[in-house]
């Protein structure tokens, strides 16, 4: 018998013993089971500016896990070891929920990263470890592509607290050829993030030829600004030579400093530019008297000279969730 | 000589089919339909090697999405 996972907009009708589009789950004897759940086969502690999550629980460190699979096959990704592989080809740690959300608690970092490949391809097993990490009084971090339905995304946002959403291009073309999915869903997706409370920050990776339009960043910035808000930080990542996009340059630093212009010309208060130093790229100005609040180099912060989430010199309030 | 040369009716259809087929991937293939990862047809065999979860040894560390 098939089975048809609404996971994901794919919607992948699944034939027994096949598995879906994100290879981790599999249609054995007519149900469906995701064979990942509970062996991540990435874990590491992070901090947590690396997602990239600015304005969240600054300098703390989040336990970080993965399991293969994606829901995406983008051209470009620089995890494809592990997004791209067979579950059945790799190497995985026996880790039930339970054991993840001790080992956060016994390592002392305040929340858990569902990361690297994207937490919507290992949904049970993100969702249920979020559940026993909030009742352990941990926070919980989605990074992800938003690829994914709107009932299932919003029964795991309803226990998230921050998410990290790639935004990968504002074209149907970009979602087509590079990452072989669709726009429409992950705008929605990106909505409903908002909508449900959970504190978001937006990335788009700038790569040369592909995403690096200079209209298509403005009206990228433009949807951000008015569909989530003129508060809500985006960041502008560099690109480097990787998987089957290997022909193609490591994005200029002055293409993402043009980025950032365009996106603070759209309105956007909070544009940061990662993975190639920009001067300021990780900055956090204060949106009353511009001074620098938060100086990062690289993924270690500097300087903060944020007072309870507001500016020391003139005590206006920035967006975020600070501790 | 008169007629169709081997031009029967089943063969005709069989042609049009057959380009039918042909026409119908290539433009699956512009549209972007036919991407190239689908769920094969494979099994669950488990894990190549399932190791112990250590505390004191987190491992793999990879970057992030995106």
């Amino acid at each position: 018998m098939d089975v048809r996972c609404e996971l994901c907009p794919r919607k992948c009708v699944i034939p027994r013993g096949a598995s879906g589009s994100c290879r981790i789950r599999i249609n054995l004897d007519g149900e469906l089971k995701a064979v990942t759940y509970g062996f991540p086969v990435s874990a590491h502690v992070d901090p947590i500016e690396k997602k990239p999550l600015f304005h969240f629980w600054p300098e703390s460190s989040i336990l970080s896990i993965a399991t293969v699979g994606c829901t995406l096959h983008c051209l470009n990704c620089q995890n494809w070891e592990i997004s791209q592989a067979n579950p059945e080809d790799t190497e995985a740690f026996a880790a039930p929920p339970e054991v993840v959300v001790a080992s956060a608690k016994k390592a002392g970092t305040p929340s858990i990263a569902y990361t690297y490949t994207d937490p919507v391809a290992y949904y049970e097993y993100a969702l249920d470890t979020s559940r026993l990490a909030r009742e352990a009084g941990l926070k919980n971090v989605l990074v992800t592509a938003g690829y994914a339905s709107p009932e299932p995304l919003r029964e795991l946002y309803a226990v998230s607290d921050a998410a990290t959403i790639d935004l990968k291009g504002i074209t149907e073309r970009v979602y087509r050829d590079v990452c072989g999915g669709t726009l429409g869903p992950v705008l929605d997706a990106l909505v409903l993030c908002k909508a449900m409370g959970v504190w978001l920050e937006v990335s788009h990776l700038v790569i040369p030829t592909l995403t690096d339009e200079p209209a298509d960043l403005t009206s990228l910035s433009r949807w951000v600004a008015r569909n989530l808000g003129a508060d809500t930080p985006l960041h502008f990542l560099g690109f480097h030579p990787q998987h089957r996009l290997k022909n193609l340059p490591p994005t200029p630093a002055a293409t993402l400093a043009q980025a950032r212009d365009l996106a603070r010309a759209e309105g956007l208060r909070y544009v940061y530019v990662g993975n190639v130093d920009v001067n300021g790229g990780g900055t956090t100005r204060c949106p009353a008297c511009g001074a620098d609040l938060v100086v990062r180099h690289g993924f270690k912060v500097v300087r903060n000279d944020l007072v309870g989430g507001a500016c020391r010199a003139c005590g206006a309030r920035v967006p975020g969730v600070w501790r | 000589m008169s007629g169709r040369v081997g031009a029967t009716d089943a063969g005709r259809r069989g042609l049009l089919a057959g380009l039918a087929a042909v026409l119908a991937a290539v433009a699956a293939g512009v549209l972007g339909l036919a991407w190239p990862v689908r769920g094969e047809k494979r099994g669950w065999r488990g894990f190549r090697r399932v190791k112990p979860w250590r505390d004191d040894q987190l491992h793999e560390p990879h970057d992030d999405a995106g």
